[in-house]
């Protein structure tokens, strides 16, 4: 029978889904109801010291929804927040962490921490209490995109600079014997270097990644920012179905640097963990997804997953992970020989036209359409681009074909 | 949510199947129009409790195969169920959807989740059997089927008795093939005898016998005999009850009743059930040029569920109301004409619903060339040998577990309820399987 056990940083976990470090674990109760619901792990909401002020603001999350048409509901596919890190402190979160450890001893357990850039006391400090108080994990935050605490360097500040981070990683590999994750950002130029220069400072696994910096919208009227707090707004976190491109991209630069991954990044269904799987991801990280339906999405992944893995014929996570990573190669090494052509299968074609404007418009215009509407493809002309293929609304209707 | 049907133009014409078929296109779109509401409404109104949240879904990311294990595990006649199932009635009623739009069509996304299953050949995969001939099913309808199945899922085979040449009780001789075609329905309960069920096809006749001989009994025999009229003229030629040319039409072929029988002129069917609107539908498509539904009371006390009269109307059945049928005329021993007395509605009666009450010297008759009788059925029979306390209709059960008051023997289906749906007789038949398996395995 296939399982979607995974082992992780020296634990055995029975599924490879956590919660993120985010509103879903904004409390330990709520991490406890989650490790009922099935989840196999958590990330606690980053904890700051006590001496850190956190105060949030009114709104502070937005989206991002299908316009739709009039009688559907709205659907968000991108949430933006400009949300800080727990309003609770180190005192709390270590005790909470405790009480998790004795309840659910099988789960995994991972404290996120933040500290500023220079304060290698703090986060020394933070990294011993999470691991005496029973963290499987530290789980560096070096990836928060509001700059949350000025004036000083902290989450992307720091995920932005190598030598900053290759340094506070060297602190926190120094001070604790529990695995050390560090959360990246992509808004970097190149997570290669970067990633690879923090496992030789003793990083353990990454996770790949927190939300992306963004300027959600504008509000046409008042002229502010979205989320708008009182008129004014600021660069909030990009995260949802919206982050998933990005992140997959991340988990396959990560991926050389030789250590497991916990992919992150608007995985909503048991296809995108697959997808992160095949690049390389170890373990799964949700947010949003949970954000939208709540806890017992839970079930939905893990028996997609394992359909998935049936299908595959495969017996465990193990048995995929990367094996889309040898695919990902220079444009260079594309095969441009292979040509292809657009086909259109005419029993499932509605006859709306989409494919016969975008090929008239942005294409080389190569479908004609018959006073029926009925299109066809001039094969003469077809450049076998793909766009046609993408703005069907039929699924299989359109198909690249060899010729 | 009415099924995607064929035009009424179109499917009147033909015993062929009247449901359109579905896409995954189709269903993908409307389990993305899913609300995914916290506490699912839509399930409280499920009697099989299939986890209808579950299989939306697994819909949603295109898992047919989920979508089909979640279902089963409440309902194993899949593609029946979403077919037939009065949703407007039960889950659809409670969709939270409806208010922004229309509610999601749940019985439509089981229909094409169970007839992707058939085309496909998702089997039920059944565990080792633990256990042989402890228990005896008394009827092979879905009650009875639903037990089977259930049992051999806990590893338990039973032995089935089905009077009858074919299993499938109602739903096989009852439900006209163009709303439920032969070949899914066996399909689906296929799947039973596939498993290792034994199907003994004989009429038990000694039930005490049976009680003895097995650890476990389930009653699920059904209804008895189809009422008549009781008004002169019922023996014409012409006139039929309904159950009768339900089956043959369904099953006259397999079972040497011969071909269906041609009807022509006018049709009318007296009753305002279910069967008498499929009987109505039959009628048309077997050659009537008019078909009229004479009912007694008036369309608000009307049994047959609002939809399903819609599908016949739609074919252009009419309906005529508070028409008491007071004798069959005929000449030369063919059917010529029904004589009705008009009524009114009186106060309510023992079921709830107004009372039809004569009027005096009102008559009239309509003529017609065919009479079909659907005015229900007998409550069954046979049961009494076995000394059980009597229910509401049929023996008592305990309702969690469907036993008797007579350890080991249960009873579910139409037998104890009176006569409700398919899907209420599945869940019966599961609820003594749990039970019963229960009981078996502990020991």
């Amino acid at each position: 029978m296939p399982t979607l056990q995974v082992d992780f940083l020296g634990s055995t976990l029975r599924n490879p889904f956590l919660l993120a470090s985010a509103p879903p674990t904004n409390t330990v109760e709520m991490i406890a109801r989650a490790f009922d619901r099935g989840w196999a792990g958590a990330v606690t909401k980053t904890i700051p010291l006590e001496k850190v002020p956190v105060r949030n603001v009114t709104p502070r999350i937005h989206s991002i929804a299908f316009a739709g048409f009039a009688e559907e509901a709205r659907r968000v596919y991108a949430f933006g927040n400009i949300e800080l890190v727990s309003e609770k402190h180190a005192d709390y979160w270590m005790d909470g962490i405790a009480r998790l450890r004795r309840d659910y001893p099988d789960r995994f357990l991972m404290a996120s921490l933040m500290a500023e850039a220079a304060a290698e006391g703090d986060w020394v400090e933070l990294a011993r209490r999470a691991e005496a108080a029973g963290a499987s994990a530290v789980e560096l935050n070096f990836s928060c995109p509001h700059g949350g605490m000025p004036p000083h360097a902290v989450g992307a500040a720091i995920g932005q600079d190598t030598a900053i981070a290759r340094r506070i990683t060297r602190w926190v590999r120094a001070a604790v014997r529990c695995p050390l994750v560090v959360k990246l950002t992509a808004a970097v130029s190149d997570l290669r270097t970067l990633s690879q220069a923090l496992a030789l400072a003793g990083a353990d696994a990454f996770c790949t990644i927190n939300s992306f910096p963004v300027i959600l919208g504008v509000d046409l009227k008042t002229h502010s920012p979205l989320p708008s707090v009182a008129g004014r707004g600021n660069v909030g976190g990009y995260t949802g179905r919206a982050l998933k491109p990005i992140a997959l991209r991340a988990t396959a630069e990560v991926a050389p640097a030789g250590r497991p991954i916990s992919g992150c990044g608007g995985i909503t269904t048991w296809e995108d963990a697959a997808e992160f799987v095949l690049l390389g991801a170890t373990t799964l990280q949700v947010c949003s997804a949970v954000m939208l339906e709540g806890y017992d999405i839970i079930t939905d992944l893990c028996d997609g997953l394992l359909s998935y893995l049936e299908d595959q014929g495969a017996e465990r996570l193990d048995d995929l992970r990367g094996r889309a990573l040898h695919n990902v190669v220079p444009h260079a090494s594309l095969d441009a020989t292979a040509r292809r052509k657009s086909s259109i299968d005419l029993e499932t074609c509605t006859r709306c036209g989409k494919c016969a404007i975008a090929c008239r418009d942005a294409g080389y215009q190569a479908i004609n359409e018959a006073a029926d509407r009925t299109p066809s493809i001039d094969e003469d002309k077809c450049d076998g681009c793909g766009l046609c293929i993408q703005v069907c609304p039929v699924w299989d209707c359109m198909v690249m074909r060899a010729v | 949510m009415a099924g995607k049907h064929h035009p009424p133009e179109v499917r009147r014409a033909t015993l062929a199947d009247a449901f359109a078929p579905l896409k995954l296109q189709w269903a993908v779109a409307e389990a993305t129009r899913c609300l995914m509401c916290d506490d699912a409404p839509c399930q409280k109104g499920c009697v099989a409790g299939v986890d209808i949240k579950k299989f939306v879904r697994a819909l949603r990311t295109r898992n047919v195969r989920l979508a089909l294990s979640v279902i089963r595990e409440a309902n194993f006649l899949v593609a029946t169920c979403g077919r037939i199932c009065p949703q407007a009635e039960l889950c659809e009623k409670r969709c939270s959807a409806t208010g922004l739009a229309k509610p999601i069509a749940i019985g439509e996304l089981q229909r094409f989740v169970g007839e992707t299953a058939i085309r496909e050949r998702m089997r039920p995969t059944f565990p080792p059997p633990r256990s042989e001939a402890q228990v005896a099913i008394v009827g092979g309808g879905p009650a009875g089927l639903a037990a089977a199945y259930y049992l051999r899922g806990a590893g338990i085979v039973a032995d089935l008795y089905e009077r009858r040449a074919r299993v499938g009780g109602v739903p096989m001789a009852g439900i006209p093939r163009f709303r439920l075609p032969r070949d899914l329905l066996g399909a689906e309960i296929g799947f039973v005898a596939e498993g290792g069920a034994r199907v003994i096809h004989e009429a038990v006749t000694d039930l005490g016998a049976l009680a003895d001989r097995y650890r476990a009994l389930f009653l699920a025999c059904g209804l008895g005999a189809p009422r008549e009229a009781g008004v002169p003229g019922e023996r014409l030629a012409g006139v039929w009850i309904a159950d009768t040319l339900l089956e043959l039409v369904n099953l006259g072929e397999d079972t040497r009743g011969g071909a269906p029988p041609r009807f022509s002129g006018r049709t009318v069917v007296c009753g305002g059930g279910n069967t008498a609107f499929d009987a109505a539908t039959v009628a048309l498509r077997l050659g009537s040029d008019e078909v009229v539904v004479a009912y007694r009371r008036s369309e608000v006390e009307m049994p047959a569920w609002p939809l399903h009269r819609g599908f016949a109307v739609e074919e252009g059945v009419q309906l005529r109301l508070l028409l008491l049928p007071r004798e069959i005329q005929g000449e030369e021993g063919r059917v010529v004409g029904v004589g009705f007395q008009r009524a009114e509605l009186g106060e309510p009666d023992a079921s709830g619903r107004r009372h039809p009450r004569p009027v005096d010297g009102a008559f009239e008759s309509i003529a017609c060339r065919q009479v079909v009788l659907a005015l229900g059925n007998h409550p069954s029979a046979g049961w009494e040998a076995l000394s059980l306390e009597a229910g509401a209709s049929g023996p008592r059960v305990d309702p969690e577990t469907m036993e008797t008051s007579r350890p080991g023997v249960f009873a579910g289906g139409d037998l104890v309820n009176g006569g409700a749906t398919v899907v209420q007789a599945v869940a019966d038949g599961r609820r003594a399987a749990r039970a019963i398996a229960q009981r078996i395995l502990d020991e």
